[in-house]
């Protein structure tokens, strides 16, 4: 099972001798960013996410991982979910409007991807039967997917012109873990009549291309 | 008195090929261009000072000193190879060009199944095959005065699908009128439309299927205005039913006349749709060799940068 999980807005009151505690703090978060810089290079999918809230009392990053994680391990978390990645989105140090003119509050929102079309591939390379084709009597794109995840196909002409877009939703067929066909008919091109040639295909997620073929239409 | 009957020969069998549509389309390679220099312009055909003219309208063949020579290249997506060549002369009767251009796809997967319920059937791939397209032109130019010059070529079309292969012949003409600085382009392509590209298939006797050739009408003008070109085209498309509008400006410097910078807008139909580009480029004429490069988006998920090269010369 999945799991999932979200913390929001941990707080610590640095006292001023604590300029050592915050240096280590930044230096943690840099190395977070560090490594999951992929992670942030695309935007996450609230809508797909199911997140359990962490309550109570954790100070700092050192806190909020062994609370994720159940296990004083001295921030070496090992915490996977099924996809094996934790998803930090953001994370930061703001200044408390306090007397306390040093003190400042640390945040970190993070959680593991529930639908995490990041990971997800192609276990075999995509292929339609039959090839070639005829228009009138269709073809049919055959893929395999790692995990449930959104899906666009995007097929192009001999001039790269994109002549077809299709999107399937993670979990339907097209965007399903496993084995997804795709059927061709004759009417799928708008009615309009292909020319004889070669169109290339592209299996897309998040615009990611996870997976490529050519399909040959005959007269 | 007998020009301007030439001339109205010409046009109205031109004009009145314009009233014949059609419904299926062969793919011709030179959609994509016949050479960078047409592309770095919009896609404005019939202006070439090489022997690409060839490939695009013969009667612009008569800007052709003695000799010309032309190569072109481009490969999309890192799949589909488009190459041309051409070459062309002057004889005492006429100017006499050849053009080839193909367009080819290698490692398409013949593709067989086990299995029909959908949760037992697999793809697999039998053997890969290959996809040629190719075109050959013969062209002709003769003028009829210093003003008016006439052209018609030949063309021989061939496509290989794996097994499937087909051919046809078609012919084009054209029109130049050259008044100063103002230059008049028109050009029909396939005027024939009885003839068509005709398929068979070597694992199957009974395979015959034909796919149409479509008339395509040019109407283009180009104007000089002392470091700038103007051009304007109009491509009227049979086989969609489309007008399609193509603008460029050339400019080359006075101080370094063998430049030209370009940027061209052209119209291009995808499926049913007309959508438009920008395109930009520059050309090099140094002793009478040309280089032109050519530059323009695609909207290709990982290729969205469309290169052309040309190189060629004259004498």
């Amino acid at each position: 099972m999945k799991k999932a999980l979200q913390l929001w807005g941990i707080r610590k009151e640095n006292s001023r001798g604590g300029a050592n505690t915050l240096a280590f703090l930044f230096a943690v978060c840099v190395a977070i960013l560090g490594f999951s810089t992929p992670c942030f290079s695309q935007e996450l999918s609230i809508d797909q996410l199911s997140f359990d809230q962490v309550v109570g009392n954790v100070v700092g990053l050192h806190d909020y991982l062994q609370e994720i994680d159940g296990t004083d391990n001295n921030l070496n978390t090992t915490l996977r979910n099924s996809e094996e990645v934790l998803i930090v989105k953001s994370f930061g140090f703001v200044p408390l409007k306090s007397d306390n003119q040093n003190a400042v509050t640390n945040s970190l929102s993070a959680g593991f991807d529930g639908n995490n079309s990041e990971d997800v591939r192609l276990i075999q390379p995509p292929l339609n039967y039959p090839n070639p084709f005829r228009q009138v009597e269709g073809t049919e794109i055959r893929y395999s997917l790692s995990g449930n995840a959104d899906i666009e196909l995007q097929i192009y002409d001999m001039r790269a012109n994109l002549i077809y877009k299709q999107s399937y939703i993670g979990s339907t067929n097209g965007g399903s873990e496993g084995i997804n066909y795709i059927k061709f008919s004759p009417d799928t091109f708008t009615g309009t009549s292909l020319s004889a040639g070669v169109y290339f295909y592209f299996i897309v997620t998040k615009g990611r291309v996870l997976g490529k073929g050519k399909m040959a239409v005959i007269p | 008195m007998k020009n301007y009957g030439v001339l109205s020969l010409c046009l109205s069998f031109i004009l009145s090929a314009n009233l014949v549509w059609g419904s299926a389309a062969y793919f011709i390679p030179t959609e994509v261009g016949t050479s960078a220099g047409s592309v770095r312009l919009g896609n404005i055909e019939g202006f070439s000072d090489t022997s690409s003219s060839t490939l695009e309208n013969p009667a612009g063949l008569y800007r052709l000193n003695k000799f010309s020579a032309n190569l072109f290249s481009t490969t999309f997506m890192e799949e589909i190879n488009y190459q041309n060549f051409s070459v062309a002369a002057r004889l005492p009767v006429g100017v006499l060009g050849f053009g080839y251009m193909s367009a080819g796809v290698d490692g398409i997967p013949n593709t067989g199944s086990n299995g029909s319920d959908a949760s037992t059937k697999s793809f697999y791939v039998l053997n890969t095959f290959s996809y040629q397209n190719r075109l050959f032109k013969v062209a002709y130019e003769f003028s009829q005065n210093e003003n008016l010059h006439l052209g018609f070529s030949g063309t021989y079309y061939s496509t290989t699908l794996g097994t499937v292969s087909g051919s046809g012949f078609n012919a084009d003409a054209g029109i130049e009128i050259e008044s100063g600085p103002l230059v008049f382009s028109i050009a029909a392509k396939n005027i024939i439309p009885s003839l068509k590209v005709n398929y068979s298939d070597t694992t199957s006797a009974n395979y015959s299927q034909s796919e149409e050739l479509f008339l395509e009408t040019f109407y283009g003008a180009k104007y000089k205005l002392d470091e700038f070109t103007f051009y304007g085209q109009i491509d009227i498309q049979n086989s969609n039913k489309k007008l399609l509008k193509g603008l460029a400006v050339d400019y080359s410097p006075s101080f370094v006349p063998y430049l030209h910078l370009s940027l061209g807008y052209k119209e291009f139909v995808v499926l049913q749709a007309v959508k438009n580009n920008i395109t930009a480029g520059l050309g090099l004429s140094l002793s009478g060799v040309n280089f032109d490069y050519a530059y323009e988006r695609s909207d290709h998920i990982l290729y969205n940068n469309k290169h052309y090269f040309s190189v060629g010369f004259s004498f």
